[in-house]
């Protein structure tokens, strides 16, 4: 009996042993890196048109993606940058809020890997991915944005539909205005959609920025108050008090039911909400829906702006830049990788390469056999360079609460801007 | 009261509890329709195409059972810690003299109005530091011993007659076998009252796990709740479906043990 | 002190002192240590990160001239006095009919009153969301009923704040009537006999008898509802988004939240949380003076 005991007490040893060397030998034998991705839904879904692919070219990565919704991303981003611990290795960032995280340096200085691409990429993306001369996130959607129209609205409104007809005849906002009646007396839609108290304030951004206006001018002054804004606002104002917009809040059940059930003729809009339109939108409006250049108010406007665009960054938490870089490099400075997203979902590349794709002039059924895609590769180098900053979020807020007034006819729109641009001032410690 | 008065009374309570249960009904009635159904004009009172698939995706697409599981224990973790501390305080209050008891007691009734929003932002950099962001302790340790507890427990604990006390320390029981073998079983009632009070608390509580709490996973069901909300599309059918499974315990407790809830807030006031 | 003498203080003091301990420690650590801090931090300019910045009285003095947090007070007065007079007098009125005791179904209608007010705040805020809907919403159905155009119920300032105090209302209406029903309770009996003897009718007595002896608890549940419409937090946020328009459902509770943990402006958060403490602090002894001191 003890031998047997002694048999089994060596047998259950070897076997632990065994396990233990198993185990520690294998992870060692194969040491992989996993790298943490805090993005979207949406951007997951772009990526994983070439995941497996990275996979191949890069077998000893991992990637584990958390997906967020992006106030809670942007929130739990600053908190944990802040903090110091907690952020992830690589984050999607917009645009709009990527010069934060470079101010407040929670993003890795990636100067030296990706100044090689500096002249690929669309050159004001560049404004809020680098300071004093270096970079911190490699560009990868653009937002290039154009005026989107119902064909049969203004067919019905006895308009050519065709996008040369719509492009002459709504060559000013002017123009824009004139039209906007008429379809509103004609077929009882409205114009485009903008609420009065619940707005985002990012219509109002684009016609500043095809304007060469901006909350900050290069000095960084605040120059909300400018008198041509006030203007635009003015212009805008025009549409609410004769009731040509749509008063509903973006992104609600309700926004979208006016899109889809044809309840208004335009959408000031950049590229990627074509996508959203045939994607869940209004996917059955096929073959209803065209794209202009925006009409422009003086020669020296442009006929788009920017509106949204995301970044790829590395955070400085990061153990393993290398890996990291070798991911987003992938992903934003890959043509095949840009393509696949454009494809997928309108995922505007900021990428040029990928404008030679044939995908670029490809004619959409949805968008009445318009090669849409070419009207956004042409705007996109016309986009003037302005930068976000990284006081963005905080002046686009007070500018809304600002616009809501004047909306609402609270306030004149001098003095709503006046007091946007008081309060920025006070809140940003700007001249 | 007249028949006239009184069937006035029974319509205008009638109409009153309809107007309270309303909401309960329509978010139980809209945890079974989709999306187009809840944005549907006219809103449908009796789901058309009832589905069963918003309590499915719910757990599917989220870690929501997990955040439920997390809301209940926590709640009952804290609610045990915190009736046996609370209890052990007002004991001591009530039944015990010590030199400084009246300047300790100032302070424990003091200490009540100062609002949790002050100690928000300096607790959650203390956090930072101890490590204690994205864990439980920080939900359950800072409140185990609080001043409402301990002044509820200090009224039950004064009924107790002194001569069993006294009883049991003749015959050689130390302090804390007293409070365990002969204030408890007594004040039992109480503690109920204030059990509950404790886990209804513990179970709505939202700012503070809110910023508490960061993965997925942690999270407990009404934070879980708010992080449904997106910037494009909130998916309310999900929403009203937690809604559900988080009302639903809190209901179920209340309706059981409904007396013990309402006696405890009847004397929590009074006593103030 | 001798030895003898120390062991017989801990003897016959320890217990008590153990036992009383959990509630002291927690106390300096989570309680007493924070509120310091966040008096050092209202005097510093911190992001989080970096070093704090010295910078005197400075955001206070901001704070005195900042408009939305005015505003945020404001929201709180305007929001005040729409529920809780009417709330209030309600709970009254019908914790004195429950009181009766004659009436079949009493305690049906106790409880459906009373579930409001242990729904989590999340649900509730989501449920009236929709119920308030200007499109889809069940409340501008029934509106539309009456004739009404439909109410855009979150989208004015009056309104938004109408659409908080509603829910306000319809959550705490059940907790003050629980609670005034326990004030009712202690009212003796003989005092109604005595009145009735003496010919009042139930009005009389209603306002004579009743509304006086229930001073302390209408004051209690007061003072419980200046604080909670003062720290309203949650409401605000899953209704209105955390502001509202034009700021008109801002709370000093959400003003502080959004300064601290989305522009990361810990040295003005802190400011703001003394601020509305020490308003807190003002208001409620008002109210306590003002009311308390006219009891009967």
């Amino acid at each position: 009996m003890k031998q047997f005991r002694a048999y089994l007490v060596c047998f259950v040893l070897l076997v632990v042993t065994f396990n233990i060397v198993l185990f520690t030998g294998f992870s060692f034998a194969q040491k992989k890196t996993t790298l943490t991705v805090w993005c979207w839904q949406y951007q997951k879904g772009c990526i994983d048109t070439v995941l497996q692919d990275f996979y191949k070219a890069n077998p000893g990565i991992e990637i584990q993606f958390r997906i967020l919704n992006p106030g809670d991303l942007y929130q739990n981003l600053l908190l944990a940058l802040s903090a110091g611990e907690g952020a992830p290795d690589i984050t999607a960032v917009e645009s709009s809020h990527l010069a934060r995280y470079v101010e407040m340096e929670g993003l890795a200085d990636i100067t030296d890997n990706a100044k090689r691409y500096y002249h690929m990429f669309n050159r004001y993306k560049w404004a809020d991915a680098t300071k004093d001369g270096k970079i911190y996130a490699m560009p990868w959607d653009s937002g290039p944005v154009a005026l989107y129209y119902r064909r049969d609205i203004f067919e019905k409104a006895g308009y050519k539909s065709d996008p040369d007809s719509i492009a002459k005849l709504l060559n000013t906002w002017e123009d824009y205005y004139k039209v906007a009646k008429v379809i509103k007396d004609k077929t009882g839609a409205y114009m485009f959609s903008h609420a009065k108290a619940n707005n985002d304030g990012r219509t109002f951004e684009m016609l500043l920025w095809q304007q060469r206006l901006w909350y900050f001018d290069k000095n960084g002054k605040v120059t909300i108050d400018h008198p041509l804004a006030v203007k635009t606002l003015e212009y805008l104002g025009r549409f609410w008090k004769e009731n040509l917009t749509e008063d509903t809040q973006p992104w609600t059940p309700g926004w979208y039911a006016g899109i889809k059930d044809g309840k208004v003729a335009t959408i000031i809009g950049a590229v990627w909400m074509g996508g959203f339109m045939y994607g869940w939108i209004a996917p059955d409006a096929v073959g209803k829906w065209g794209v202009v250049p925006l009409p422009v108010w003086r020669a020296t406007d442009v006929r788009t702006a920017n509106d949204g665009g995301s970044n790829l960054a590395i955070t400085v938490q990061c153990k393993d830049k290398e890996s990291a870089w070798k991911f987003i490099e992938f992903i934003t400075a890959r043509k095949e990788s840009q393509v696949a997203a454009w494809r997928k979902d309108d995922s505007f590349p900021s990428f040029e390469p990928a404008y030679s794709d044939p995908i670029a002039t490809e004619p959409s059924p949805y968008f009445g056999g318009q090669a849409y895609r070419k009207v956004f590769v042409d705007l996109v180098k016309q986009i003037p360079p302005i930068a976000y900053t990284k006081d963005y979020t905080e002046a686009n807020s007070i500018l809304t609460a600002e616009i809501a007034t004047y909306a609402t006819g609270k306030k004149t729109a001098s003095q709503a801007l006046k007091d946007a641009a008081t309060r920025i001032r006070q809140r940003t410690k700007r001249p | 009261m007249s028949i006239r008065a009184k069937i006035i009374t029974y319509i205008i309570l009638s109409i009153l509890s309809i107007i309270m249960l309303l909401p309960l009904g329509w978010m139980i009635d809209s945890s079974f329709k989709g999306m187009d159904e809840i944005f549907h004009y006219p809103p449908t009172i009796v789901p058309a195409k009832p589905i069963l698939s918003n309590y499915t995706d719910l757990f599917k697409q989220f870690p929501f059972g997990r955040n439920l599981f997390n809301s209940a224990y926590i709640a009952i973790t804290y609610t045990l810690l915190a009736i046996f501390f609370c209890s052990l305080g007002g004991f001591s209050f009530a039944k015990y003299e010590f030199p400084g008891k009246e300047i300790l007691f100032s302070i424990l009734l003091g200490s009540m109005l100062i609002p949790f929003e002050v100690t928000m932002v300096p607790l959650y950099v203390m956090f930072r530091r101890i490590g204690w962001i994205d864990s439980h302790l920080g939900l359950v340790i800072p409140g185990v011993a609080n001043a409402f507890g301990i002044f509820f427990m200090r009224q039950y604990a004064a009924t107790i007659p002194n001569d069993l006390l006294d009883s049991a320390r003749i015959d050689g029981c130390s302090e804390f076998r007293i409070f365990l073998q002969i204030i408890i079983p007594i004040i039992r009632p109480a503690m109920a009252s204030l059990g509950i009070i404790f886990f209804m608390s513990s179970w709505n509580n939202f700012l503070w796990p809110l910023i508490v709490l960061k993965s997925p996973q942690m999270l407990t069901a009404p934070v879980a709740l708010r992080s449904l909300q997106g910037a494009l599309f909130t998916p309310y059918n999900l929403i009203m479906a937690g809604s559900v499974l988080t009302t639903l315990p809190l209901l179920v407790i209340f309706l059981i043990l409904q007396r013990q809830f309402i006696s405890g807030i009847v004397s929590g006031a009074l006593k103030m | 002190m001798t030895q003898n003498s120390i062991n017989h203080f801990f003897k016959k003091y320890g217990a008590p002192y153990l036992f009383i301990s959990p509630f002291y420690i927690l106390f300096a650590v989570f309680m007493v240590y924070p509120v310091i801090n966040s008096l050092y931090l209202s005097f510093h300019q911190w992001n989080g990160s970096t070093e704090r910045i010295y910078v005197g009285w400075e955001n206070y003095i901001n704070l005195i001239h900042d408009g939305v947090f005015i505003q945020s007070l404001i929201n709180c007065v305007i929001i005040f006095f729409e529920y809780v007079p009417i709330m209030t007098f309600f709970a009254v009125v019908l914790a004195y009919i429950l009181n009766m005791g004659k009436l079949k179904l009493q305690s049906f209608f106790r409880t459906s009153i009373f579930i409001p007010y242990i729904t989590p705040v999340i649900a509730v805020g989501f449920v009236f969301s929709l119920l308030l809907d200007r499109d889809y919403g069940l409340v501008n159905l029934l509106l539309g009923y009456l004739g009404i155009k439909p109410v855009e119920w979150l989208l004015t300032p009056t309104l938004a704040r109408i659409a908080i105090s509603v829910l306000v209302t319809w959550r705490w209406l059940g907790y003050n009537m629980i609670i005034m029903l326990a004030g009712l309770q202690s009212i003796p009996l003989e005092l109604y006999d005595a009145a009735k003897v003496d010919g009042a009718s139930g009005t009389q007595s209603f306002f004579r008898i009743t509304l006086p002896l229930m001073r302390p608890i209408i004051l209690f549940a007061t003072v419980l509802s200046t604080i909670g419409t003062f720290s309203l937090f949650t409401e605000p946020l899953i209704l209105t988004q955390g502001g509202g328009p034009m700021y008109s459902t801002l709370t000093p509770v959400l003003y502080l939240y959004s300064n601290a943990f989305q522009y990361l402006k810990f040295g003005y958060s802190s400011s703001i949380a003394y601020v509305y403490f020490i308003i807190l602090f003002i208001l409620t002894r008002f109210e306590w003076r003002y009311f308390g001191s006219q009891a009967v």
